[in-house]
């Protein structure tokens, strides 16, 4: 009676092993294709310190954009807060002012956007700091004043003002 | 280069804590060298945010020079005291066998680690991992290794999700710091190396916890084999803290379930340790954290109704196993508390009439989830498979100190499911799509390496996990 039972605790034996590793490849197999083929799909990454965010911000047409607004955030007193300032249907509006708030401390970085048939701009994110300065996205002509306005890529500029967060909605 | 210096003398820190944590039991029973590396390599991580972030309450000016400090003399103290752990690894025996295995795993963890590393150097970091974790890792570069109390009441940077755990971005300004500069690329290095500690874990789980190298071998193909640890949000690729979580859980496990079945107390040590970062990592570190201590109370209870620990050495062991996690999960509420934090708008408050009033989300979120399980692009077969490894495990394993421990999988699974009963999102659906692949990611490798134990025994003998032991006496 013995020998069957050892028999047959062999076949599940091999039947176990038989499915485990008919898992494993099937698993594998399917995981290792999709792997592939991401791989191919796979565009090169810009080189550089800031590489993921110049990726993202490639939009604003200069070679190094995140170094660009770096600068030109840090040209804004660090006691004051900067307004990004952009058209509503900018898809890439929000990411770089995400971007530009990440870059700006210890300066607030507030968000605004404009629309052609809205007379008024809409505050997405408010400061609480005295405004320092403005970051015009795709709005040439737009402003209070063109007067210190420095170019930061060819459709981004900044403007220094000491105006309050207030005024944004005469803009 | 840098980034090599930063990064080894992390390791060296974390060697010194490892060391310590083993105490003068490793020297009797010595762990495998790419064991002591795996765990030197997140201890040394862990030991850095958490002397940035207490030295940056006190003095931020000193936090890189104390975490510089600590990792030295951690270091020496855990090398120069425990010495003999040292040179038993270095002298004990091997045989051909065990110097064919050690090269296999390295050609294995390596080979697996090159593939994630190769998509890290060709891709970009995630969303999250900039907007939410690089962010912050961005002002402790400028505020000297940590991050300065304001931005967690400014306003405007609300999004960025300052009440999550600081242990990413205090890793990314660690390095930022050595480097010298914000470097996207070198932040994103680290995470091919935590990736590399998980398949290490996954190889020593193996090895531990069925005494059988086949497994050993198995865990790390298998983890490769999820699309999605590779690629994606949330992926190691990408800068995001989902897979540093990950894999600290599965080393969190491995050392449990390693004291439950062997009974060494140095396990319970290091996955105490490995315990307490769940927090730290990120808040879903919470649920990770839960899991492990309804397991190992669970386990010690059974075991002092049936006589086989004293009441003492059960209250010890969980009080001792659960209380710094908790310190550190209280802690971080109180800091929050204490610098203002803005809260999120994402949960609804945790309150019973809540709870009561959205339970018919459940079939929605139920559904969710079986659709999320069966995404092969995202998963390959990883959820199916285990799903049956975890049915037929409970049953088999009868008698076993490991039969529970596929609820370490399916329990945070059911709590993070849960969670989004209290979602505030509209609708919240978009809620489940936009975050759950991530908590599935965190249980993944613990999934696969329950999948590789599973793997069947050569010959018909019984599993060493069938002598669950007291837990009393042994190092």
């Amino acid at each position: 009676m013995v020998a069957p039972a050892r028999h047959s605790a062999r076949w599940r034996l091999v039947a176990a092993w038989a499915v485990w590793l008919l898992a494993a490849l099937a698993c594998c197999g399917l995981g290792y294709r999709y792997v592939h083929r991401r791989a191919d799909a796979v565009t090169p990454a810009v080189d550089g310190r800031a590489a993921t965010t110049d990726t993202w911000l490639a939009w604003l047409g200069a070679p190094h954009p995140t170094a660009a607004l770096q600068r030109a955030a840090a040209g804004v007193p660090s006691d004051r807060s900067i307004v990004v300032v952009g058209p509503a249907d900018e898809s890439g509006l929000q990411l770089a002012y995400f971007i530009v708030s990440s870059l700006a401390w210890p300066r607030q970085v507030s968000l605004v956007t404009c629309t052609p048939d809205s007379p008024a701009p809409i505050v997405v994110v408010a400061a609480t700091q005295p405004v320092g300065g403005l970051l015009y996205f795709r709005l040439e002509g737009r402003g209070v004043s063109m007067r210190d306005a420095t170019t930061v890529t060819p459709i981004v500029r900044l403007e220094h003002t000491g105006a309050g967060a207030g005024l944004w909605c005469s803009l | 280069m840098v980034f090599a210096v930063a990064a080894l003398l992390a390791v060296w820190g974390g060697l010194g804590l490892t060391l310590l944590l083993l105490g003068r039991g490793g020297a009797d029973d010595p762990p495998g060298a790419g064991e002591l590396l795996c765990l030197s390599m997140l201890l040394g991580l862990i030991t850095v945010t958490g002397v940035l972030f207490l030295t940056g309450l006190i003095h931020p000016q000193a936090a890189i020079g104390a975490a510089t400090l600590t990792c030295a003399g951690l270091g020496a103290w855990g090398v120069f005291w425990h010495h003999p752990t040292l040179t038993a690894i270095v002298t004990r025996s091997r045989t051909w066998r065990d110097w064919a295995w050690t090269f296999a795993a390295i050609i294995i963890v390596g080979g697996t680690t090159a593939v994630v590393w190769w998509f890290s150097r060709h891709g970009n970091l995630g969303f999250d991992g900039v907007a939410v974790w690089e962010i912050k890792a961005r002002l402790a570069e400028v505020h000297h290794g940590t991050i300065p109390s304001g931005y967690y009441s400014d306003v405007t940077r609300a999004w960025s999700h300052p009440l999550y755990p600081p242990f990413v971005p205090l890793a990314e300004g660690w390095v930022y710091r050595w480097v010298g500069h914000p470097d996207q690329q070198a932040a994103l290095l680290l995470f091919p190396v935590i990736f590399a500690v998980g398949a290490g874990l996954l190889w020593v789980g193996g090895r531990r916890l069925t005494g059988r190298r086949l497994p050993a071998a198995a865990g790390p193909l298998l983890l490769l084999a999820i699309p999605l640890i590779t690629f994606g949000d949330g992926a190691a690729s990408t800068g995001y803290a989902d897979v540093p979580l990950s894999v600290c859980y599965l080393g969190a496990v491995v050392f449990l379930l390693d004291h439950l079945v062997h009974g060494r107390t140095s396990s319970l040590r290091l996955a105490a340790a490995l315990a307490t970062a769940l927090p730290w990592i990120k808040q879903e570190g919470l649920v990770l954290f839960g899991g492990l201590v309804v397991v190992i109370v669970g386990a010690y209870l059974l075991r002092e109704r049936r006589g086989a620990v004293s009441r003492a050495t059960a209250a010890t062991s969980i009080i001792g196993f659960c209380m710094p996690g908790l310190v550190v999960a209280v802690g971080w509420r109180v800091f929050l508390a204490r610098v203002d934090a803005i809260e999120e708008q994402d949960y609804l408050p945790y309150t019973w009439h809540t709870f009561s009033g959205h339970l018919g989300r459940v079939g929605t979120i139920a559904s969710r989830l079986v659709d999320e399980l069966s995404l092969w692009e995202r998963w390959a077969l990883l959820w199916p498979w285990f799903g049956a490894t975890a049915i037929v495990w409970i049953v088999v394993r009868r008698g076993s100190a490991l039969r529970a421990a596929p609820l370490l999988v399916v329990l945070p699974m059911a709590a993070d499911c849960g969670v989004y009963l209290f979602s505030a999102w509209t609708p919240f659906e978009a809620h489940i799509d936009s975050s759950l692949s991530r908590l599935l990611l965190q249980l993944a490798p613990v999934a696969v390496l329950l999948i590789a134990m599973s793997l069947p025994r050569g010959r018909m003998a019984p599993t060493p996990d069938r002598s669950a032991i007291t837990t009393e006496g042994r190092e």
